[in-house]
């Protein structure tokens, strides 16, 4: 116990949090990599079963992406995919949805899992190092202190989705019938950014450190959980919430 | 992050871990995680099923 106690409180850099959630600081890296290895995996499998499976569930399809695929850039693109994949299903039995329902279902549920996750990083971090790994030689982490370590984008995405939702409910008829055309200007950059989300997970992908001594072990105890565990449950929330919602007919 | 180690790094530091069984705190905090979320789940599925209430 004295021996985690030395090693958690050792304070610099992103080594705190590690540090006081218990783990040695090459934990994170090496479970970071099995993440960006795995997220490639599962762009490349999961929206192609959604298309199979999913087709007739779009909603429940785009949502599912978000949550089961990590990453947020595997997370988008695989709602991108799966988008692509399910309309031109859907189109070749008679049946045209609006685009952009699948992906902006994927990219918003993965938004939330961010906030959330800064949220409760944050809720664990103040109660480890203040009332579980407190010992008498160490002081109690300092409001200012967890406030410079806070991962400020979580607070530009609320800004951000609370300014969406303010300008939808407050948009008039008049003004809301020319938004598509705005958002088709924006779809060049959008197209920019996916190709250079496609090209920064194939640079960061290192398929070699599976070879590694010892590090098949870790793999493999990822691959069952993601698989056999986190998959599934994100495809019954995806179920639970988006059963029977399908996007707007294309007119 | 992970450009800061090297393979060896990686293979050394897997070949060194020791076990580490759950502190009875981090127990705790797995049970009180889990429960509030499938709470949570229900509640929320609940809101979902009868808000908007059906017109």
């Amino acid at each position: 116990m004295d021996r985690r106690k030395n090693h958690y409180v050792q304070r610099s850099s992103h080594r705190d949090f590690t540090c006081a959630i218990r783990a040695r600081p090459i934990v994170p890296a090496l479970v970071s990599s099995l993440v960006l290895i795995f997220a490639v995996v599962e762009v490349l499998i999961l929206p192609f079963v959604a298309q199979k499976w999913l087709a007739h569930q779009p909603l429940v399809a785009g949502a599912w992406m978000g949550l089961a695929v990590k990453t947020d850039g595997a997370a988008v693109a695989s709602g991108a995919i799966a988008e692509s994949l399910i309309l031109a299903k859907n189109a070749a039995e008679g049946v045209h949805y609006q685009p952009g329902w699948i992906l902006g279902t994927a990219a918003t549920i993965k938004v939330f899992i961010d906030i959330f996750i800064g949220v409760w990083a944050f809720v664990l971090g103040y109660i480890w190092t203040n009332y579980i790994n407190l010992t008498p030689d160490t002081e109690k982490a300092r409001l200012r202190e967890i406030w410079q370590r806070f991962p400020k984008f979580i607070i530009g995405f609320l800004i951000t989705f609370a300014a969406g939702l303010y300008l939808a409910l407050g948009t008039p008829a008049d003004i809301a019938k020319n938004v598509p055309a705005a958002i088709g200007e924006a779809n060049t950059f959008r197209v920019i950014f996916f190709i250079l989300t496609f090209f920064s997970i194939g640079v960061l992908s290192n398929f070699k450190a599976l070879w590694q001594e010892g590090f098949g072990k870790l793999a493999a105890v990822y691959a069952v959980s993601l698989f056999g565990f986190v998959i599934w449950v994100g495809l019954l929330i995806s179920w639970i919430f988006f059963n029977g919602v399908t996007p707007p007919l294309a007119s | 992050m992970s450009d800061h180690y090297t393979q060896s790094d990686y293979r050394d530091e897997l070949h060194t871990a020791h076990a580490e069984p759950l502190l009875p705190i981090e127990k705790k905090l797995i049970s009180w995680s889990l429960g509030i979320g499938l709470a949570l789940l229900v509640v929320l599925a609940l809101v979902n099923h009868f808000y908007p209430p059906a017109s």
